[in-house]
């Protein structure tokens, strides 16, 4: 069986679905027999959901408009170039 | 692990139908990252409307079990979910539009061009706030990236929609920029990576208290902002393998080329930054969870 750190070094590669059968399945054995790489998996898969969150949120406001100013100051800018 | 709420109770009516929503755009427009962060942001919103701890139970499922909300949004039932997709706001113009856009864009028309500024100005100036992490610098890639759309509109081919081609040289931009400004000042990430003993297994890592109140945390808008945060703590080299990979969707492979870098060097980063991520956010998510355990 392999062990945490050689889990480590693969599970990148293992949540993508990137490696061949035989590593996928090491890989998964290990999940299923080691609690601390099983919680360590989850966790790390709602740390990746929650960063896409913190970025993508279609329902939030627009912090993201822009100030009139520089929209004004772009078209001028392309005028001059 | 897969908490299935009754289809026929009101307030899940409400949801599913949110989630079923943020499905469909993720269908029409996102790739698959970003379809599962449709789907995540309708959790968040959830945590904001909702004072229900039923509701919140659902919403940590969905949030522990990631890209297998969709599969739940696939199994609500349809008769929730309206036929008209277009009460779905969208800020960038339809495929239609956008081709009208390009087409005056390379005739040289003025309004064309205020058009792209309007239209495409908050996700270019979303990008340039999330990769340079400053409002001057954000502002001068701005300019310059609408600049830089315009004098290269020629070289736009149409195998990608255009809304992901702005988004790639906005991208660049901010990377070019990032190149020429002084390195910031940055915090090692060695004690945040997993550790392991002489044989090789998980040993724990402490990770630092939380320091916001659970209401807090329980606002979705207060919950972003903490990622963010954390996000931007890390060293750049590793951030923008997460912004490109996590955030903006791109492969493997897309995000060497775009780094100038080798593949194995963005698995690498990219297991880093979130192993970092983890440990940042680990107080946070064992808050959440102990509330919701309640």
């Amino acid at each position: 069986m392999l062990t945490c750190k050689e889990f480590d070094e693969f599970m990148t590669d293992y949540l993508e679905g990137g490696l061949p059968v035989w590593q996928k399945y090491m890989c998964w054995l290990h999940v299923k027999m080691c609690r601390e790489c099983a919680y360590f998996v989850r966790q790390y898969r709602r740390v990746v959901a929650l960063g896409q969150s913190a970025f993508n949120s279609p329902d939030a406001p627009l912090p993201d408009s822009v100030p009139e100013e520089l929209v004004q100051a772009a078209i001028a800018h392309r005028n001059t170039k | 692990m897969l908490y299935r709420p009754s289809a026929t109770e009101a307030p899940f009516r409400q949801f599913s139908f949110i989630i079923k929503q943020s499905c469909q755009i993720g269908r029409k427009g996102y790739r698959a990252p970003n379809r599962t962060a449709c789907a995540h942001s309708v959790l968040l919103r959830l945590h904001r409307q909702s004072s229900d701890i039923e509701l919140i139970k659902f919403a940590r499922c969905l949030i522990g079990v990631g890209g297998n909300s969709m599969n739940l949004a696939h199994e609500l039932p349809n008769e929730s979910v309206p036929s008209d997709e277009s009460e779905v706001a969208c800020n960038v113009p339809t495929l239609d539009a956008e081709e009208k856009l390009v087409h005056s864009l390379r005739n040289g028309e003025d309004s064309g061009f205020e058009t792209l500024v309007r239209s495409y100005g908050p996700q270019v100036m979303a990008i340039a706030r999330r990769y340079l992490q400053s409002e001057a610098d954000a502002a001068d890639c701005f300019q310059d990236t609408f600049v830089a759309v315009f004098q290269s509109i020629d070289t736009y081919q149409q195998r990608s929609s255009f809304r992901h081609w702005m988004r790639g040289v906005t991208i660049n931009k901010c990377l070019m920029k990032l190149r020429k400004r002084k390195r910031r000042r940055e915090e090692s990430i060695e004690h945040m990576l997993p550790l392991f003993d002489d044989r090789g297994k998980r040993v724990e890592v402490a990770s630092p208290r939380q320091k916001a109140g659970i209401g807090e945390l329980l606002d979705a808008e207060h919950l972003r902002r903490v990622v963010r945060e954390n996000i931007n703590r890390l060293p750049d080299d590793y951030r923008l393998v997460l912004l490109l990979r996590d955030i903006d969707g791109y492969t493997t492979r897309e995000a060497a080329s775009i780094l100038g870098i080798k593949i194995s060097a963005v698995k690498t980063r990219l297991h880093r930054a979130r192993s970092a991520l983890k440990f940042m956010l680990e107080p946070v998510m064992e808050q959440i969870d102990s509330h919701v355990d309640v």
